[in-house]
């Protein structure tokens, strides 16, 4: 007999892999925007080359997408739709339902990271990678999760849409990933520093550059990987 | 071994109290049914024996254990329809039945579920294309492939056609029959005496009566007269100490336990002899549970 762990997670997976509209937001769209900008030489990409420059940043924007956004606007809709209270009296414990939920988006975020690894690498780009890359992935994938699933507890239905898309968008202006964070006024980069995406954008750019990156950064990703999946268990409720 | 047990149970929502030193048990093999107005406090009372609603005093033990904090385990033993469960977004019918199956390990339940409730028709329909009553068959299916020893249904044939409540009716009756300890809401007193051995009647969050339901009705006899007026009732309420009162077209008194039924209607009959009273019928039967009902919450 399977777990209720084994069960949500394979139905997650079910129902993520079948619903266009997400699929689109969540990994159509860093595609689109990783051969856009390395075809058409727009960005300011310092002396790297645009694809260089692009690979990190859509990587960040497909974990934001799918661990973050996705989430956050399932968890939404199925407390506006009342399925949480059916699950509330199942066998599925809190952790069931969350972790099934993290794990079906880190699959798809796996199969994302691997896509435009291979994207980038016929566009030409050529990292170093750095053993801690996938940490980086992991710990940025978490704190995600966590926020994501934070949002859908304190949100519902079209409000967790709302936010979450609106957080995407200001997140990635925000974090260095469309353009370099010098660019930004000084306090506003001391604040967007301390930012989950701004740190996993910079760690994913310093460990495909075969560096380790900045201490802040990991400090700043590890803190969100603890405090993230602790507010998603602390907002949630069955009801 | 009481499957269900509610002792001094209170909950309190802020300043409002919605349910109140409530105490009931439900066995193996038993079907209880709660019934009491809207806001009687029924929904709360389900909510806390299936722990998502934590009392504010008094305690619920479901299978011994406290839902509360063991609720994913004792869950695999129970089938809850609650009264506003929807589903996820986006799933077929067929495929909500087969998920909560499969969560509770019963797989092979599904099908024969979705058979038993009718669905097989819409098992390819997203669920939120469905009827209310539809939703509410499909909910039944999800609380039947859950754990066979106790079902919690909340109203489970409000939505219902005629059909419709008669299987459910029939199928709670067959998984009583197997042994679950049933345990339900409802406002249709019809139903109560077609499947229920005991009644809890809420009011205002408090028990108002819990008893076997032949204890509310064969037990109280009444008198029921046919084709007099109110008034008549009054006269004859002062002259022989009875407590007639309107009841749809009749007029009905219950009768006292220690009287007996026959002797009291023939001394009725003979006053209203006596006074060139002529009641349409006379007849001396068993007080229905819904008269029973009124009488205990005053309506």
């Amino acid at each position: 007999m399977s777990s209720p762990l084994t069960v949500l997670s394979r139905f997650e997976l079910r129902v993520a892999a079948r619903d266009a509209e997400q699929l689109l937001l969540t990994a159509g769209l860093p595609i689109l925007l990783l051969v856009f900008f390395s075809i058409v030489d727009v960005l300011p990409t310092g002396e790297q080359t645009a694809v260089e420059f692009l690979v990190p940043g859509v990587l960040t924007i497909a974990l934001l997408g799918s661990g973050f956004v996705r989430l956050a606007i399932a968890l939404g809709f199925d407390r506006s739709f009342g399925a949480i209270g059916r699950y509330a009296v199942s066998p599925v414990r809190v952790v069931d339902f969350l972790g099934s939920r993290a794990l079906a988006a880190a699959a798809i975020a796996l199969a994302q990271v691997l896509v435009l690894f291979g994207l980038g690498f016929a566009l030409g780009w050529r990292p170093s990678l750095h053993p801690a890359l996938p940490v980086v992935i992991v710990l940025a994938l978490v704190g995600f999760f966590g926020l994501g699933l934070t949002l859908g507890s304190v949100a519902e239905g079209l409000r967790s849409l709302a936010l979450a898309n609106a957080l995407y968008i200001l997140l990635l202006l925000l974090s260095g990933v469309v353009f370099e964070l010098g660019s930004l006024p000084g306090w506003l980069e001391a604040v967007v520093r301390l930012l989950p995406t701004t740190a996993a954008a910079e760690l994913l750019r310093a460990t495909t550059d075969g560096v380790v990156g900045s201490g802040l950064a990991w400090a700043v990703l590890a803190a969100w990987a603890v405090l993230g999946p602790a507010l998603a268990v602390r907002t949630f409720r069955w009801s | 071994m009481t499957v269900v047990d509610v002792d001094g149970l209170s909950v309190r929502y802020g300043d409002v109290a919605a349910v109140s030193d409530v105490t009931f048990s439900v066995d193996p093999g038993e079907t209880v049914a709660l019934v009491g107005a809207n806001g009687a406090g029924k929904t709360s009372t389900i909510n806390a024996i299936v722990g998502i609603l934590g009392p504010t005093s008094g305690s619920v033990r479901v299978f011994g254990a406290d839902p509360a904090s063991d609720r994913s385990s004792i869950a695999r033993r129970w089938g809850v329809m609650p009264q506003a469960g929807g589903l996820p977004m986006g799933l077929k019918v067929g495929e909500c039945v087969a998920l909560f199956a499969d969560l509770y390990g019963r797989a092979s339940d599904a099908s024969g579920a979705v058979r038993d409730c009718g669905l097989e028709d819409v098992a390819s329909r997203r669920w939120r294309t469905l009827s209310g009553g539809q939703q509410q068959r499909l909910s039944l299916a999800i609380a039947l492939v859950g754990g066979h020893d106790l079902l919690i249904l909340d109203e489970p044939t409000a939505a219902l056609d005629v059909p419709g409540q008669d299987r459910v009716l029939d199928l709670v009756g067959e998984r009583s029959d197997k042994g679950a300890a049933v345990l339900l809401t409802t406002h249709r007193f019809d139903e109560v005496e077609r499947v229920a051995d005991r009644v809890v009647v809420l009011h205002d969050g408090s028990v108002a009566a819990n008893a076997p339901v032949s204890d509310l009705t064969v037990k109280s006899p009444e008198i029921r007269l046919g084709g007099l007026t109110v008034s008549d009732g009054v006269r004859i309420n002062a002259a022989l100490g009875t407590s007639f009162s309107v009841s749809g077209s009749d007029l009905v008194s219950p009768i006292a336990e220690d009287h007996d039924a026959g002797e009291r209607l023939q001394a009725v009959l003979g006053w209203c002899r006596d006074q060139n009273l002529s009641p349409a019928s006379a007849s001396v039967g068993s007080r229905s549970l819904v008269d029973a009902y009124r009488e205990l919450v005053g309506e």
